[in-house]
């Protein structure tokens, strides 16, 4: 070989392996195969396309599943939910920023800072008591916080803060 | 003189005692101060829950609301309204009734309206027509069915919006007067408090101010109790005690401050006849004014004192200037009472007799010193009275 022919071979290569690589990060979580119950978007590094990373329930699940038993100011004595913690979520999709908005199925919205669920456990929950949350009650997804755990918490800001019928998030 | 200690001093006990009194009252109004801030903190807290209650009957009207604008847009056959976000409207609709049936930020639509007694049929309705919902495009009979069904809740709903409403108002007026009173209660309490620690502190002045009267008077009989065991009453003269006790002060200075001590030891002649002829009065009132010509013949840092009887002494330094200083006071003296005194119109003459003794010339300690003056003193009375003898070592040995 000609050392032209070399350095074509070379560049082709290079080509070949950069065109190759993924697009931007896309593609570090599997595409959800049943209905989407939460799309996040704003600053993350791992969006689909459209700049949004979509869940289903499975996909959530997959992140790895919470336990938390606590009352909540809306249900009848202490109830064990079943989630993916906020703060694993983030890690999922890689979150760049310093707060979240958390957006309901009927466009309520609360505004909750990173802070928040740093120290502690702070639920996307699915299930209470062995059940999935259906949309007529709370569901598909309701932020729990541990109140059981953290008497503290039961202020009107974190109330509002506890969304339910969560349908997206976005981060900033 | 002998110097007196400094009466015991309570300045400190002062300051103290006002700065505790003061912080008992910055507790006492921080304490007032907490309460009616704790309670308008609890009233926020009642007063935004009833607020909340407000919000979820509001929230519950307006998802109805929204709901039968869906369904109105389904049945006409609109393209976007589908039958999953008709579903997702209905949905919406039904998930406010739990929150009023047993929501805690609730509990004021319970407390204010039939709602646990009308929400349940709510529920109940919707569970009738959730199988209708897909079956409403294209069925008018079935459309009007369920809009009816759904525009049934919302007179009701109103209702309990605006007993919710009225009740959130009247809790309002009612903390709002509470917290009025707790206010004045508190500002009555205060004043009450400023006004005992007023009293106190009075009282606590004028305690002060007693005590501080009764330690200066129980000094002030310190000193005369000490002036009067070192003085002679008559004359106001220091004493015998006193003058020796000075004496031997002097004498015991180290030698580069002692200087040359004269000792004069004086006497009235013919005292006893003046005391006889004239009387005690008479005698004592001559004692004191010889007393105080004595007095002016002589500087201050000279000490004369009352020996007893009519026998006086003078100590005196002498100083490095003036040699014999001794006995020319002497002099001094004996001219003075070349005058007669003038007492109670009476004229009397006296004389004086002056022996003298120079330490440390003629004695070692004040006992000699005392002593050989004495002496001198007798030589002088001896030899006719109104005169001055320095003591001179022979004497000594015609005594003996």
């Amino acid at each position: 070989m000609t050392d032209r022919e070399w350095v074509t071979g070379v560049a082709m290569l290079a080509l070949l392996f950069l065109s190759s690589a993924p697009p931007a990060a896309a593609g570090c979580l599997p595409p959800p195969r049943g209905e989407v119950v939460l799309r996040v978007s704003g600053a993350i590094g791992c969006a689909d396309l459209d700049g949004e990373a979509r869940f289903d329930i499975a996909l959530l699940e997959s992140l790895g599943t919470t336990r938390m038993i606590t009352r909540t100011p809306w249900t009848e004595g202490e109830g064990v939910f079943e989630g993916v913690t906020l703060r694993r979520l983030m890690t999922a999709v890689e979150a760049r920023g310093e707060s979240l908005r958390a957006i309901a199925l009927n466009d309520y919205a609360a505004e909750i800072p990173f802070a928040e669920f740093a120290a502690f456990d702070v639920l996307i929950a699915w299930s209470l008591d062995g059940e999935r949350l259906s949309r007529r009650d709370k569901g598909p997804l309701w932020i729990v916080y541990p109140w059981s755990e953290r008497p503290e918490l039961d202020t009107r800001r974190i109330r509002q803060h506890s969304v339910w019928q969560l349908a997206r998030l976005v981060v900033r | 003189m002998v110097g007196h200690p400094p009466p015991p001093s309570r300045k400190h006990s002062r300051p103290l005692t006002y700065a505790l009194l003061t912080m008992a009252l910055a507790m006492f109004a921080a304490a007032l101060v907490y309460n009616i801030w704790r309670l308008e903190r609890g009233n926020e807290a009642l007063l935004a829950s009833a607020g909340e209650s407000a919000w979820q009957v509001f929230q519950a009207e307006f998802e109805l609301q929204r709901l039968l604008y869906s369904l109105e847009r389904h049945a006409l056959g609109e393209a976007s309204e589908t039958d999953a976000e008709l579903r997702k409207r209905f949905d919406i609709f039904w998930s406010r009734l739990p929150l009023m049936i047993a929501g805690e930020d609730a509990i004021l639509v319970r407390e204010a309206s039939r709602a646990e007694e009308v929400l349940p049929e709510f529920l109940a309705t919707l569970e009738r027509l959730a199988p209708l919902l897909d079956r409403v495009r294209g069925d008018p009979a079935r459309f009007r069915d369920v809009r009816a069904a759904l525009e049934a809740m919302q007179g009701p709903l109103r209702e309990i919006s605006l007993a919710t409403l009225h009740e959130v108002a009247r809790r309002h007026t009612l903390l709002r007067e509470e917290l009025a009173a707790l206010a004045r209660r508190n500002n009555l309490s205060l004043a009450g408090l400023v006004g005992s620690i007023a009293i106190l502190l009075f009282l606590l002045h004028r305690e002060v101010g007693h005590t501080r009267f009764l330690l200066a008077r129980s000094h002030l009989q310190e000193r005369r109790v000490r002036h009067l065991a070192h003085h002679d009453m008559l004359t106001g003269l220091p004493n015998r005690r006193l003058f020796e006790e000075r004496l031997r002060e002097m004498l015991r200075r180290p030698e580069p401050h002692r200087r040359r001590v004269g000792l004069l030891l004086l006497d009235l002649d013919h005292f006893k006849a003046v005391n006889d002829t004239h009387g005690h009065a008479v005698g004592d009132a001559l004692l004191r004014a010889a007393a105080r010509r004595m007095r002016t013949c002589m500087r201050r840092a000279d000490m004369l004192a009352r020996m007893g009887g009519d026998e006086f002494a003078v100590l005196q330094e002498e100083t490095e200037e003036e040699e014999n200083l001794c006995l020319r006071l002497a002099g001094r003296l004996l001219d003075a009472f070349v005058e007669p005194f003038e007492l109670d119109g009476r004229r009397l003459r006296a004389s004086l007799s002056v022996g003298i003794a120079l330490f440390p010339d003629h004695a070692r300690d004040a006992a000699e010193l005392l002593r050989r003056a004495d002496l001198a003193l007798y030589r002088a009375k001896a030899a006719g009275r109104r005169r001055l003898v320095l003591f001179e070592a022979e004497m000594e040995r015609d005594l003996s």
